[in-house]
């Protein structure tokens, strides 16, 4: 947090200078109230308030790179601020009637507030479904990943079936599907233990994903075995994909955190290819054969 | 059945610290620990807290353990979790057993050792292993009543046996039946266990062709110093209740014995054996009822027989019986059993099944061939 705030000195330090300046304002155009004057309920609610919007700001301005949706949560906030800063110096400060200014500060600077704190919030909210959208082909593979990431456990192949029962009836849309693990795996983690397993299949997963294209998802099955549909795609198209998926693990340099020594790693791959009549559940059926095969011959196959 | 053969010696039971800890739980709460949650949720209700977990030769209870299972499948609901956790079962760091069992040179040798020393590597389900002339079976008894938790030790143990079998020998592949009915998806299962998967079968069992039994394996050289004197201890522990009545039953030819016959053999009266029983979470009529389940499941999947013919021999009252107590058992109807299971061809087989490891205390490296 403390380095993300260094970001946004500027805007930190324009509204406590805002701040400071309502302070002198206050002080050298009012009158201060006797202690007796001073409701200490008001200052309580008013300043704690306050306290609570700066607090506010300097969590967003502390978690958030600079840019334009910060800004406006921070101008939005700061003003808002301000406004009741002015409210909390009122009770320590009386000012004539004649300083108009006072109340106007109150008055506008809140409505102003909300309006550009609306305004950032809006597109905050733009830039997080832009966001999810281009996390969604990584978020599919690792939300219900459980030991990877904590997070609960949600369907797996489930997932993948609905996806693919959504498009089923586009024949052109689901056309292959694809299974693949790592050989040796089950070696691999009886020799290097499952902290390492789980190290290599996240590792894995992510250089997969690096290399599909944008509208493909990579789910798990189970264990090493993970699952990738390819929408639009012919049997032809997908073996050159997966000839590159294989390239790209082959080159991939796993170290044993210990020693350092690359481990070499493989990649087993089934494609299956859709037939008439085939429902989601055969497809994927026909998958597990293909990559059976494939872990029995040349590391490859296309089951049709 | 003899009263000498049945004896009075101690029983296992449920509530009896009998199992360390380390040898398996601790792999367990080790695995779920990886998912983030607060050791002090995992252990809730085993009366373990987490300042046990480092004590070293902590012994716990099957109860306990099955609290653990509780906890896992409640908390995390991973389809995976009683797979992972099995895989890393064996050959294990127990000494010397673990080294018995890595020393094994074909599968023949490695379930006589498993089971000869099945209180250290396999304590809480209980491994039947039998031959016919065609297979080998290794059937899991649930020692200790774990209800709702049988079918992740089931899963448990079954890749334990099958990671360790096919990392001596990838080309062995079993066929496993589950009482468990279909899980909401099988991926798990295809991946962990392999292809050949019979769901709602009655029984859990692990079927391979005999032939299998004396392909010598890749064992592990660096092992070779054990002496089987040195994993000796290992099998001095009392059989489980379930196991003890089990072994009882199955020496029975004819009718099967009722409680109170039972209880005479046992020495004590009816009214203590069937406390005992419910105490570790068992009915005597369950018993009894498994033992013909599994009876009549062998005769019909391996001999091929038919329903008159099993009735028959179970003594059952007729044909339509046989198919109202099959049903209530297994939940389907005989025809529909024979037509999930593919045993292959029914085989002309007139001899029981032999056992390949009759009793639990022979000393280790006899083997019936």
């Amino acid at each position: 947090m403390p380095q993300l705030l260094i970001l946004h000195r500027q805007k930190i330090l324009l509204i406590s200078l805002l701040a400071a300046a309502l302070l002198l304002a206050s002080a050298l155009l009012g009158e201060p109230k006797t202690l007796a004057d001073i409701d200490w309920i008001d200052v309580l609610g008013e300043g704690g308030s306050a306290l609570a919007v700066g607090f506010w700001m300097l969590m967003i301005l502390g978690s958030r790179p600079a840019g334009r949706v910060t800004n406006l949560l921070t101008l939005g906030l700061g003003f808002m601020f301000l406004a009741m800063w002015a409210d909390t110096l009122d009770e320590f400060f009386h000012l004539a009637s004649s300083q108009a200014w006072e109340p106007m500060v109150e008055s506008l600077a809140m409505p102003f507030g909300i309006g550009v704190l609306t305004w950032g919030l809006w597109h905050w909210q733009q830039e997080q479904l832009a966001i999810r959208s281009q996390l969604q082909k990584r978020e599919q593979c690792f939300r219900d990943h459980l030991w990877l990431d904590g997070l609960k456990q949600l369907g797996r192949v489930d997932q993948l079936e609905k996806a693919l029962a959504q498009s089923w009836y586009f024949p052109d849309e689901v056309r292959v599907l694809v299974m693949a693990e790592l050989e040796g795996f089950p070696h691999f983690e009886r020799r290097y233990g499952h902290e390492e397993g789980d190290r290599l299949l996240r590792e894995s997963a992510e250089l997969l994903m690096l290399n599909l294209r944008s509208g493909d998802l990579l789910c798990r099955y189970a264990r090493d075995r993970l699952v990738i549909s390819l929408p639009q795609t012919t049997p032809a198209q997908a073996l050159h994909l997966v000839g590159q998926l294989r390239a790209a693990v082959e080159h991939f340099a796993f170290r044993d955190e210990s020693t350092g020594q690359v481990l070499k790693q493989n990649l087993i791959v089934g494609v299956a290819v859709r037939q008439p009549g085939d429902t989601p559940g055969d497809l994927i059926q026909r998958a597990n054969l293909a990559v059976r095969m494939a872990a029995s011959g040349s590391g490859q196959s296309l089951a049709s | 059945m003899t009263a000498t053969a049945v004896g009075r010696a101690h029983w296992l039971e449920a509530d009896q610290k009998c199992l360390p800890l380390h040898a398996h739980s601790a792999r367990l709460l080790n695995l779920m620990l990886g998912s983030g949650l607060s050791e002090h949720k995992l252990l809730r209700g085993s009366g373990l807290f987490a300042e046990d977990l480092s004590r070293p030769g902590l012994m716990v209870s099957p109860q306990q353990v099955h609290q653990l299972l509780r906890n896992a499948r409640r908390l995390i609901q991973d389809p995976e979790l009683s797979f992972r956790w099995g895989m890393g079962f064996w050959p294990g760091y127990q000494g010397a057993v673990s080294e018995a069992l890595a020393s094994a040179s074909c599968l023949r040798e490695a379930l006589q050792r498993l089971s000869d020393f099945r209180y250290a590597l396999s304590p809480l389900l209980i491994p039947r292993i039998t031959t016919d002339r065609h297979y080998c079976y290794v059937q899991w008894l649930d020692g200790f009543g774990a209800g709702d938790e049988h079918a992740f030790l089931v899963q448990a143990q079954m890749a334990a046996l099958n990671a360790f079998t096919q990392a001596s020998l990838p080309e062995l592949t079993w066929r496993f039946f589950f009482t468990e009915p279909v899980p909401a998806s099988i991926a798990a299962h295809q991946v962990y266990l392999g292809e050949q998967l019979q769901f709602s079968a009655g029984v859990d069992v692990m079927v391979i062709e005999r032939d299998w039994l004396d392909v010598a394996w890749h064992s592990d050289a660096a092992s070779q110093r054990f002496t089987l004197a040195q994993a000796a201890p290992a099998m001095t522990l009392s059989e489980a209740i379930y196991e003890r009545l089990h072994r009882c039953l199955l020496r029975e030819e004819a009718e099967l014995p009722g409680l109170t016959v039972m209880a005479a053999e046992l020495h004590m009266s009816p009214a203590t054996l069937k406390r005992r029983l419910s105490r570790n979470g068992i009915s005597y009529q369950g018993l009894q009822d498994a033992v013909r389940l599994h009876r009549s499941l062998y005769c019909m999947h391996v001999q091929g027989w038919s329903n008159e013919q099993i009735a028959a021999e179970l003594k059952s009252g007729g044909v339509a019986n046989f198919r109202r107590a099959f049903r209530r058992w297994t939940g389907q109807t005989p025809s529909a059993s024979r037509a999930a299971v593919s045993l292959s061809a029914p085989m002309p087989l007139a001899d029981e099944s032999e056992w390949l490891a009759a009793e639990p205390q022979t000393p280790p490296g006899r083997l019936s061939q």
